[in-house]
């Protein structure tokens, strides 16, 4: 018992809980709005390749963050358009933009980087 | 204002019809278009990638029969969807109805080696069709007793068949003779007598097509639940329940419809549907339940691909028939593609996903149309001489 409350499961915890809390924070503010964003896994893949894209071919770490918020924006802005202006399906149209996510990422990836490579992300605290 | 004075009966009908499926028409072709941009900006000809799925999918006998071999999953899994939805509820969890259907069948099948052929094959069907229609009613259920939103509560059972699926398969229903080993977690193979024969037909006399391909019975059995749904849903009276729930549940709860119970009956059905997917695949393509890890790999993403070819026959089960071969076409293709020009497969994911939006995000210019016919065919009554309020074009009567 004693080995689950150290210092490297806490961190561990947090590290775990940082995507949860991300994910967790932006469907609030959709699902206050009356949007459920069914997409956000769409979302976090298209994010994912096109930040980590960004770095690797600018290495630049900021770049890369502000390309993942650019790609998720623009996601959003499209998940909006279809459930709010053109009144669609939300729970539907989500699996749509999951699909797609999932697509383009893998797509992209394959395509454009192939084998994965490793990139220097944020320093550990 | 009346345009059917001028217009035949039958050529009035076809364009009715038109209309109704030019939505889809047009999100197909928006979708192919957007594939055609990135194809372009990842330096391929659209039009070779293009062709080369097509002769992918039906360029010789084998690769339509692998076609259909896809388009069958995709099929049973499409004709749940249209029950659910157009009962009104949306089901995502058809991976996980699968997935249950096929643990359920696969066990039923194995400890039944003794019994003879046609027997296993019926009673792990049969299993196959109640788990995953528990499945779904566990949905439908929590819906209609406590609100529980279905699209949530799917998706989240999706999760939990598939871990299920993998302790099971590492656990209880792995196959003895690879236990202890690296190897792909898998159950043992089923009798020979469980599996569901290979299809080859002939057609008037000439030589049996199909006879060399990986083919199944399934696809007969597809088709024919294809149809007896399709009657269901618009020639018994429980087929028009559901509907009507779907339409409107103020107005059906008003007509005397026992809501909750459509609910739950919908959701049962089309994981029974999702269920008899995930077993036909055991018994006829794969001979044993055996799993990547991963959510998609038993099910291949039928349990979503189902939902697009749903949307795309118009949820109509007969409708979903072509539906299905053409998204069991792209996928095949889109293998001959990656071989060809380099072209990862997962272009069609992306597709798909382009088409499930356009084709929900076209349904509000579908019913602008549906009510602009309205308003054409119903002039205004006149009566003793006077005409009624005149209704604006375009607003709903």
């Amino acid at each position: 018992m004693e080995q689950v409350f150290t210092a490297s499961v806490f961190a561990a915890t947090i590290r775990l809980a940082t995507p949860y809390i991300f994910a967790g924070l932006g469907e609030t503010f959709g699902q206050r709005s009356g949007v459920l964003n069914l997409g956000v896994e769409g979302i976090m893949l298209m994010g994912a390749f096109f930040g980590y894209y960004a770095i690797l071919v600018t290495d630049s770490l900021l770049l890369g963050l502000l390309s993942a918020i650019l790609i998720g924006l623009l996601m959003g802005l499209a998940t909006a358009f279809v459930s709010v202006t053109l009144k669609a399906d939300q729970g539907i149209s989500g699996i749509g933009f999951v699909l797609f996510g999932m697509g383009i990422s893998e797509l992209l990836f394959q395509k454009l980087v192939g084998t994965p490579r490793s990139i220097d992300g944020f320093s550990p605290i | 204002m009346r345009r059917s004075a001028t217009l035949p009966a039958t050529s009035l009908k076809f364009l009715w019809w038109l209309l109704i499926f030019s939505p889809l028409v047009l999100s197909l072709i928006a979708a192919l278009f957007i594939a055609s941009i990135l194809l372009l900006t990842l330096n391929a000809n659209p039009i070779e990638a293009f062709s080369s799925m097509l002769e992918g999918a039906f360029g010789t006998e084998n690769a339509t029969a692998e076609t259909f071999v896809k388009a069958i999953p995709i099929l049973l899994v499409a004709i749940g969807i249209c029950i659910a939805f157009r009962g009104g509820v949306v089901n995502i969890g058809g991976e996980g109805q699968m997935i249950v259907g096929a643990i359920a069948g696969t066990a039923v099948a194995l400890s039944l080696s003794q019994t003879s052929g046609g027997l296993i094959i019926i009673a792990s069907l049969g299993t196959g069709f109640l788990a995953g229609a528990l499945y779904g009613g566990l949905a439908g259920y929590l819906k209609s007793q406590f609100g529980v939103n279905e699209i949530l509560s799917t998706i989240m059972l999706n999760q939990i068949a598939v871990q299920l699926m993998n302790f099971l398969l590492n656990g209880p229903l792995l196959d003895p003779a690879v236990a202890g080993s690296n190897n792909i977690p898998k159950t043992a193979r089923i009798v020979e007598a469980a599996e569901l024969p290979r299809l080859s037909i002939n057609l008037f006399g000439s030589a049996a097509i199909f006879d060399r391909t990986r083919l199944h019975y399934g696809l007969v059995l597809a088709l024919i639940l294809a149809l007896i749904f399709f009657v269901l849903l618009w020639h018994t009276v429980l087929g028009y329940r559901i509907r009507a729930v779907g339409q409107n549940e103020r107005a059906a709860r008003y007509a005397g419809i026992n809501v909750k119970r459509q609910m739950i009956l919908s959701m049962f059905l089309a994981g029974g549907c999702a269920g008899i997917a995930g077993i036909v695949q055991v018994l006829g393509l794969q001979y044993r339940l055996q799993t990547d890890g991963s959510p998609t790999g038993f099910t291949g993403n039928a349990g979503f691909n189902g939902i697009v070819a749903a949307l795309f026959g118009g949820l109509n089960p007969l409708g979903a028939i072509p539906a299905s071969a053409f998204f069991g076409g792209l996928i095949v293709g889109a293998q001959k593609m990656q071989r060809d020009l380099g072209i990862p497969a997962s272009l069609i994911t992306a597709t798909n996903g382009l088409i499930v939006i356009f084709v929900v995000s076209s349904q509000i210019f579908a019913k602008r149309l549906a009510r602009y016919q309205i308003t054409l065919s119903e002039p205004p009554e006149v009566e003793a001489g006077r005409l009624a309020t005149p209704t604006p074009k375009g607003e709903v009567l």
